[in-house]
Formats: structure tokens, sequence, C-alpha cells
């Protein structure tokens, strides 16, 4: 489905380097040093970024319906939305999901995140802002340790199980931007993203509350 | 999720826009590191929804209800075949009562027709006789006829009745009170077999007229001429309560042994009264008071004193052509109308005295000697054929109209037969019986027209009649003071005079039984423990006159009347319907949009072999919820909501506003009803916050099952499966013990100060399925307990949980 990058070819950032061009510049510096004298040495680079699929992908767990299902409490665009970084628009990945007033609904199955790549990823969850009015609600962001995670049940801290992470990435009012824990992902494995959202009963009607995180894979 | 979205994460370095910098720097100060980590971003977004609710949860115990209770609410409905008891309680099958049946209560009953070929009869005393004996083998009668009711041809109206004697016996007496119209048919029934029903018989009442006082005494005596001891002073003596007495124009009220002496009494002095008295004149000639009763048109006195006179009178305004034999020749005739005569006609040596009314007119006869200064006088009773009784004081004389014999028995055991010609006299004298310690005498078996007396006591002149058993009475209050009172029973019985019991006890079936009481206070009652008649006569202590006692059966005059009865074979209740129903007013549950209903009760006790179950009809409007189908929880006529307690589908919530409930009630074994105490329907309940749900334990130490919470899931549309989870309690106790289940299913049970159960297998919940939960309870007062109702989406991971906390209080 998706193509693996290249180890040669190895791209990083706005910043590209090849190998050898940078064996070059240590040389160089090593003989200049000595003299002491102000030299300008210029050094003519070039970076070729080229638009791949990453290897660490998401998709759309069993609970959300497709967008603009009648009656879905949770939906998953995964490609109608996107977000401004560095001037360039990246796909966000948008969940609409419904809390009920009162209660507590738990979205346990909501997205995979997966590890395409050869070589295991840690994925860690990290909030990034919120919008929307929080008072009246709040919600656990879970990531598992494993492919298949047992249901999160309402009557036992997650926590406390092995299949899902120690440490979630909770989000209310007021906001304080946190993490989850790492997760290592084996190539070709996934783990799921879960969703705990509570609402309060006094909640008012039409409330909407957003919140954004980044889910960061680190390729070692 | 194509590949294509990933070609636009953010692939960046760990420092950003410095890091491949930093690379280079590190790759120079630290070689030995080969790579840095790199790092996939990918931005994720969730906006949550809060408009949304999951789970409501409404309390039982609140709301609106529309209760059906009383007969006054049940009354309001409709009812097919169904009805309310007679305590006004309870909803049950109909039974006959409904259908020309009085009370389903009384199994059975006999019905009579009474024809009155004359003028109508206000509150006319009926003499029923008839054969009870197979009623009493079949069991449907309690042994004194307890059980026995009269009730008119309305199924409705109670009448007094008097039962007298006979119950179970081929002869059994009972009195009715009724009102029959002139020249027409009046029926009426007696219902019996009741088990349990206690006597309303009265004799009193039967006897006594609400309707105003009636002419049913006479004082047929010797007209008083002012000679001494003729001064027309009468005592009377009043029989029950509150009883106008009017002589001559002198009202009295006066309660039962009230007394009241009159004076000037004259034969013609009209006397009116409200209920029965018993009364005696002072003076010589003057004997007891006569009823009306005592009418008749042929009688036979057989008596033989120095001169005898007969002051007859006609209780009617009708004139009798009378005539009076001495034997069989004529002495006597002539008319006799409302004003008393006082013909001569001296009775010879071994005859009888006979009067007859030869045009048919019922007159009133006493016979007055001249003997002892004309003290010697007698009421003379009317011919019914019956036996007749008395006390044999010195001398008994049996009178015949027509040759013929007549048996006597005695209660010493003796049985003479006495064999008579036409218009004598025969005696059965013994100069040892005084002061009525003589024998007491039945005289039966009688061949035609016959009488019997009592005469020459001690003093050697008084007499007395033998009374025919259907005037005899169990009850007589004393008018006048006695030197002794002479008893005779037709049965075992104690008579209580005043407070003293006296025991008649005869020897065998058949023989009389003998009884003599000492002096006695004028107004002193007597009465029989059983309520079975007896024969008694006194001796006045002022005049030292025989007199008879007379009862109440003043008024019952069959000589003066033309009825004719007839009665009906016993009949069974008819057994009722095996299915009826009751149907409910409109109910207006004030629907605005959506409505949570609360239960759909009937409080039933079902015997065996009976059903109740309930169906619900709906409209936008009255007209239309009347109009509409009887529907059940699936809202097809097929299917039915059972007795006891239901919640209401949801979809119903949202329906209309206007309700009507039908109850079923049905019998395999028809007579067998089941019974509805209670029809309900709860609406309009409120919505409870988790934590304010708060259960009444109200039995304690007793298991109380209680409806507590009506679980709302329309909103989310979806089907679901639900739970409850134990989560955490308070307050539990050694004694304590509840179980918490959602529809039938138990989820926790608590026992003592163990959950021995934290959660239950899921059941499906969604809209159109009622959901609730309901609590069993034994001395919880005092806990809290938090559970988690739980529901999984179906087909999904998707779970709402809602934390409940009740508190028992």
């Amino acid at each position: 489905m998706e193509s693996t990058p290249q180890r040669s070819t190895r791209r990083f950032g706005a910043l590209p380097f090849t190998r050898r061009s940078a064996a070059i510049v240590v040389a160089l510096l090593m003989i200049a040093a000595p003299a002491g004298a102000s030299v300008i040495v210029q050094n003519y680079m070039e970076a070729e970024v080229s638009a791949v699929a990453p290897c660490f992908a998401k998709t759309v767990g069993a609970d959300p319906d497709p967008v603009g299902t009648p009656g879905a409490l949770i939906t998953y665009d995964g490609t109608g939305n996107t977000t401004t970084v560095d001037g360039v628009d990246l796909i966000e990945e948008r969940i609409t999901l419904t809390g009920m007033v009162g209660d507590r609904v738990i979205y346990t199955d909501v997205v995979n995140y997966v590890n395409n790549c050869t070589d295991p990823i840690t994925v860690q969850l990290t909030s990034t802002g919120v919008s929307g009015d929080w008072s009246d609600f709040s919600a656990e962001i879970w990531i598992s340790n494993v492919a298949n995670p047992a249901n999160i049940d309402p009557n036992q801290d997650p926590a406390l199980t092995d299949d899902w992470n120690d440490t979630l990435l909770f989000v209310g009012d007021p906001f304080v931007a946190g993490s989850t824990g790492s997760v290592v992902v084996a190539p070709g494995a996934s783990v799921q993203g879960a969703f705990v959202v509570s609402t309060d009963v006094a909640i008012a009607g039409g409330t909407t509350a957003t919140v954004n995180w980044v889910a960061e894979a680190t390729l070692s | 999720m194509g590949s294509q979205e990933h070609q636009r994460d953010e692939v960046r370095r760990p420092s950003r826009r410095a890091a491949g910098f930093a690379v280079f720097v590190a790759i120079i100060l630290l070689p030995q590191i080969a790579f840095a980590a790199i790092n996939i971003g990918n931005h994720m977004e969730a906006e949550i929804n809060g408009f949304t609710t999951g789970a409501q949860f409404f309390a039982y115990d609140q709301g609106d209800e529309a209760a059906y209770d009383l007969e006054a609410d049940f009354d309001l409905g409709a009812y097919v075949d169904t009805e309310v008891d007679l305590a006004g309680t309870q909803l049950q099958l109909a039974t006959a009562s409904t259908a020309g049946w009085w009370h389903v209560d009384w199994g059975a009953r006999r019905c009579f027709d009474v024809v009155n070929g004359g003028d109508a009869l206000d509150e006319h005393q009926v003499r029923l006789d008839f054969d009870s004996s197979a009623d009493m083998l079949a069991g449907l009668l309690q042994p004194l006829g307890e059980d026995y009711r009269a009730i008119a041809d309305d199924d409705t109206t109670e009448l007094d009745f008097f039962v007298e004697e006979g119950v179970g016996t081929a002869n059994t007496i009972i009195w009715v009170q009724l009102d029959l119209a002139a020249f027409a048919t009046t029926s009426f029934c007696l219902y019996f077999d009741n088990p349990t029903a206690l006597s309303e018989s009265s004799e009193a009442e039967t006897f006594t007229y609400e309707d105003g006082q009636r002419e049913v005494y006479f004082p047929a005596w010797r007209r008083f001429d002012g000679s001494a001891g003729n001064d027309g002073t009468l005592d009377v003596v009043s029989y029950v309560d509150d009883n106008d007495v009017t002589v001559g124009g002198l009202t009295v009220n006066l309660d039962a042994g009230d007394l009241f002496v009159f004076t000037g009494v004259t034969p013609d002095t009209q006397i009116l009264t409200d209920g029965p008295i018993g009364g005696r004149g002072r003076g010589q000639g003057m004997d007891a008071l006569v009823p009306a009763t005592f009418a008749g048109t042929d009688m036979v006195f057989p008596t033989n004193r120095s001169n005898n006179a007969w002051t007859l009178v006609s209780p009617t305004d009708a004139t009798a052509t009378v005539e009076i034999y001495d034997g069989t020749i004529l002495r006597w005739a002539g008319s006799v109308g409302a004003t008393a005569v006082t013909p001569v006609a001296d009775i010879g040596g071994g005859r009888s005295g006979i009067i007859r009314s030869t045009n048919g007119v019922p007159v009133i006869v006493t016979h007055t000697a001249t003997n002892n200064s004309f003290s010697d006088a007698q009421v003379v009773p009317p011919w019914f054929g019956d036996d007749l009784f008395g006390v044999r004081s010195r001398n008994l004389l049996i009178g015949f109209e027509n040759a013929g014999s007549v048996d006597v028995w005695m209660d010493d055991g003796t049985v003479t037969t006495v064999v008579g010609t036409a218009g004598s006299s025969q005696s059965l004298n013994n100069g040892s019986d005084l002061d009525g310690n003589g024998t007491a005498v039945r005289i039966t078996n009688m061949t035609g027209t016959s009488g019997g007396i009592q005469q020459a006591d001690r003093d050697g002149y008084e007499s007395t009649a033998f009374l025919p058993e259907r005037l005899l009475d169990s009850e007589y209050w004393l008018p006048s003071q006695a030197d002794y009172i002479a008893i005779a029973c037709p049965t075992a019985m104690t008579i209580n005079v005043g407070a003293t019991p006296v025991p008649c006890t005869p020897l065998g079936p058949g023989f009389p039984g003998h009884a003599i009481v000492g002096g006695t206070p004028q107004g002193t009652r007597l009465a029989s423990d059983n309520g079975e008649p007896f024969f008694a006569y006194y001796e006045d202590t002022r005049t030292q006159d025989e007199t008879n006692l007379l009862g109440a059966k003043s008024a019952w005059a069959p000589a003066l009347v033309n009825l004719t009865v007839t009665g009906t074979p016993t009949e069974l209740l008819p057994a009722g319907p095996s299915v009826g129903t009751w149907t409910s007013p409109v109910i207006d549950t004030a629907a605005t949009g959506s409505n949570v209903f609360g239960l759909l009760t009937a409080d039933a006790t079902l015997p065996v072999g009976t059903d109740v179950r309930m169906q619900v009809a709906r409209g936008a409007t009255p007209a239309l919820a009347l109009a509409a189908t009887f529907v059940g929880p699936d809202g097809t006529p097929g299917t039915w909501f059972d007795e006891g307690a239901n919640p209401i589908p949801y979809a119903w919530d949202f329906g209309d506003a206007f309700y009507v409930v039908r109850v079923e009630l049905s019998t395999a074994t028809p007579g067998t009803s089941p019974t509805v105490d209670l029809v309900s329907l709860g609406y309009d309940l409120p919505e409870v916050a988790m934590s304010s749900l708060h259960v009444v334990d109200t039995e304690g130490p007793v298991d109380d099952r209680d409806w507590v919470l009506r679980v709302w899931t329309q909103d989310p549309t979806v089907a679901a499966t639900a739970r409850l989870f134990y989560e955490s309690s308070t307050g539990l106790t050694g004694a304590s013990s509840a179980s918490m289940d959602l529809d039938g299913v138990v989820q926790i049970v608590a026992s003592g100060t163990t959950i021995t159960q934290t959660s239950g297998p899921p059941v499906a919940v969604g809209p159109g399925l009622p959901h609730s939960v309901v609590v069993d309870t034994r001395d919880m007062t005092g806990v809290d307990l938090v559970a988690n109702w739980e529901a999984q989406l179906t087909g999904t991971g998707i779970l709402v949980v809602h934390e409940l906390r009740i508190s028992f209080i």
C-alpha cells in the first residue's frame, strides 16, 4: 500500500544533507580552523523532497461511522480536514463524537495507529490545544499497548491492565497540555486509540468542545 | 486512510528546523551515534457534541397517576359483565345479581308470588309456610335460617322479614312485610345459602309500620256500663321501641316494655299503633286486647257458663251477618259492624258455642260469662286447622262444630282420642290441676273445626282459649301483673321470664312441654331462647281472670284479606359470565411532545383458574382514544399486559395524550371471580439525577419489592444491551439483603454485608422496550447502593455508563 523510504535517500526536514556532503564539510572545517582567518567557504547543497506515504499510518477503528451517517454517535474523517504547519496544510484526522448528558461514554475502538515501517516505532499522543467550552466536558484519550486490547471496562482503571498504556491524555477545564506514555509498535503492527468522554448533567444544549493532539511516531 | 494522507503528515527532526544542523554537530561530537530518531507527527482533532441524551432515569414513585380503587372511581368507567362488590372496593366479574340476582354472596333463593284479590295493602305481613327440608339437606341453610333475606322484585330492596319456626322442615314459617297493590301480583324472593351471614330476622320490624299508625287492636269486650268493676281502664305495654299508641285520641310514645294506662275504653274506642302492643282491661268482662289477627268467620268455643254473652265487632267497614249456635241450635243471628254488639246466647251443657259469619265478613269475638261478676272473659280464636295449644287448669273442654275426633297429647305422656258430635263439647277434666299446674295440652289430628279451652281454675270461673299454633309467639310482654304464668311449649326451649330462665322440655316429639312461673310483675318480658314460639296464659292479679298472652302478630289477619301465595322451587345462583371487562374513562396525560409513563397496574387477587389482564387504547383526542383499538405491550391487539405492575413501552412515551385502560377479568370456573382492588396508570414521571434517588424501604424486615426507575433510552435510537455493575455501598448490615434487577434479570445481589453478585447478564434495551430497575429489599434502611448502568451499543464497542446511587431510607 505505502512505499517505504530508502535509507540512502533519507531526508531531514528543511535542511537536507547527504552523508557525503557532511563529511566534506567536516574536512574543510578541520583544515581551515588552524589558520584562524575568516574564511568563507561556500558549499553548494541540495535537498530533494519527495512526497511519499509515511510509514506511520492511522486507520479508522470499529466504532466510528462514516461522516454523514444519520444518528451516528461517532464519525471519523481522515481526509477532509487540514491543519497548517509552517505554512503547509497538513492532514488532520477529525473525530466527531457524542457526549451524553449525565453519562460517560466509552469509545474504545476509535483509531488504529499503524506501523508500516520496517523498524519499530514509538508512538506517543500529545495534546496541542483545545477550543470550545470544556466546562462541562472531560475527555480521556488512551492508547493501547497491544494491537487488540480488551474494551475499556468502566469498572476497572485501564491503567491497571496490560492492554492499555498507563498514562492517559486527560483533557478538561482548565486545559493542561499533556501526553500519553510511549508505546512501541512493531513493524506491521498497530495499537488502538480510545476516547472516554464524560458530560455534565447540567450541560447546556448544543455545547461543543474540541481537542487537538498529535500522534508522534519516533522511528529509531 | 490511503497513503496520500500520510504524504501530507509532518515529518520533522526532533528540534525541528535546527535539527539538521544539530545532527551535523552530533556527528562531529558524537561520532559513535550513527543516526538520530525520526519523528512523524500526526495531527488529530476530536469534537465533542454534548447535546445528546443517553440514558435518562425516572422515578416510578413520582409523577401523576390515574387510579381507580373505589366504587365511585370504577363507576366513572364502563362495566361489561363486571361489577363492584357490595363493599364497593373491588372490581369483579358480574354475577347473576346484575341480571336479577340480588347478591352474589347468597347462593340460592326461593321466590314467591302474592296475588292480592282485594284493596291495596301497605306494609302487610304475608305468612309463608313452605318446605325447606331439601334446602337444609343440600347444605344451603344455616341451622336457624340466619342467612335468609327477603328481597323485593326490584332485586335490590331488602324487606322486613321474620323467621318464625321450622327452618329445615316441611313447615318453615317466615313472615315478610310487603306493599301489595290492589288486585295485582307482587313478587319477592327469599335468598339463602350464605354460611357466614348473620340473622336479620326481626319480628318487631316485620310487625311495625313505618308509614303510620294502624287500627289493628280492638277492645272487643262487654260494653262497660259504669258499674263497679266495669270502668273501661286499659293497661298497655309496648312490644317495640318508638311506638306511637293512640287510644281514644290520646297518643303516647312507648318503647319496648313501657307501660301506660288508658281509661274510658269502650268496645268502640279506636286504638291506633305503630307497632305491636299487649293490653288487658281492668274491669269485669274485659280481657286481653284483641288483635285483628283474631278475626274469623268460623269459630268453636266450648264453654258453658251461667250466662253467655258474646261481644262481636267487625274490624273492617263491612258488616258481617253472624249466627251464634248453641251446639246446633241457633241462638242469635244479627249484623255485626264497626260498633260492637254483645248478644247473649247461652250454651247448654255439653255443647259448644259456634260462631259463624255467613256472609264471609270476619268478626272479632270475645266471650263473657256472668259468672263471678262477669270477670270470666276470653278471646275467641279463629280456626286455622292448626294444632291447638293450651294448659289444662282443672277443666279442659274440646268443642266440635261437626262430628269428629281429636287427639289430645299431654305433657305427662298421655295421648287421648276424644270423639264429639256436631256442636258438642267434650271434657277432659282434672280437679287437681289448679293455678296453671295442670298439664300442657296439644290438640291435634282434628277432623274438623274445633276449639279448646281451659276453664274453672282454682277460683272456679275463669277460662282461657287454646290457641292455634300459628298464633303462638316467641315473645310476650305482660300487660298487667300476674299471679302465675302457665306455659305450654311445642318444642324444647328455655323461656326467659325477665332475667329468670325457665326450662320447658317436652317428653318427646309431639308432646308439649309445661312450665309454670309464679307471681310476675307487670311489664315483664317472656321470650324463648331459641326463637321458637310457645303458649302462655296468666292469671291477672287484679281481676283474678285467666288471660291469654297474645304476641306481636297483631295485624296479620288472613281472614280480612284475599291473598294467594305461591312459591317457586329453590334456584341456585346462576353461573356468572366467564369473561368481563371494565374500561376506564379517558385519561388525559396532558402530554406535550412526550410523556414518561409510570406503571400500568392492576392489583388483583386470582383464585385458581382466574386471570386478569389489561390493554390500552390511545388517541390524540378523547374521542380518538375511545375509538382506538386496544393493544398490548407490542402495540397489537394480540398482546396483553399482565395483572400486577407493568412498564409502558418507551415508544408510547412519544405518542398521544389520551389513554383508555381496559381490564379483562376471566375465570375457568363461573361463579369464582378474580378481584381487582386497584387499576392505575402512572404518567409524567420526573427525571431524577443520578445521586438523588431515594427508595423508602417501608417494609423493613419484610421483603419489599419496589419498582424504582424507568430507564429511558429513546435517545440514542439504537439497540443496546445493558447491565448493572456494582460499584460501592455503605450502610449494609448483617440483616440487609437486596437484589436489583433489570426487567426481571437479577444484576446485583447483596446479602448481609457481602455483595454476592456484582453484575448480571446484559438485557436488551432500546426504543420500544420497557426497561426498569426493580429492587427487592429487606432491612435496607440507611443503605446507599451505587451501581453503574452500562449500555453496550449493539455491534460497537461504544459503552454508555451512568452511575446510579440509590439511598434506602
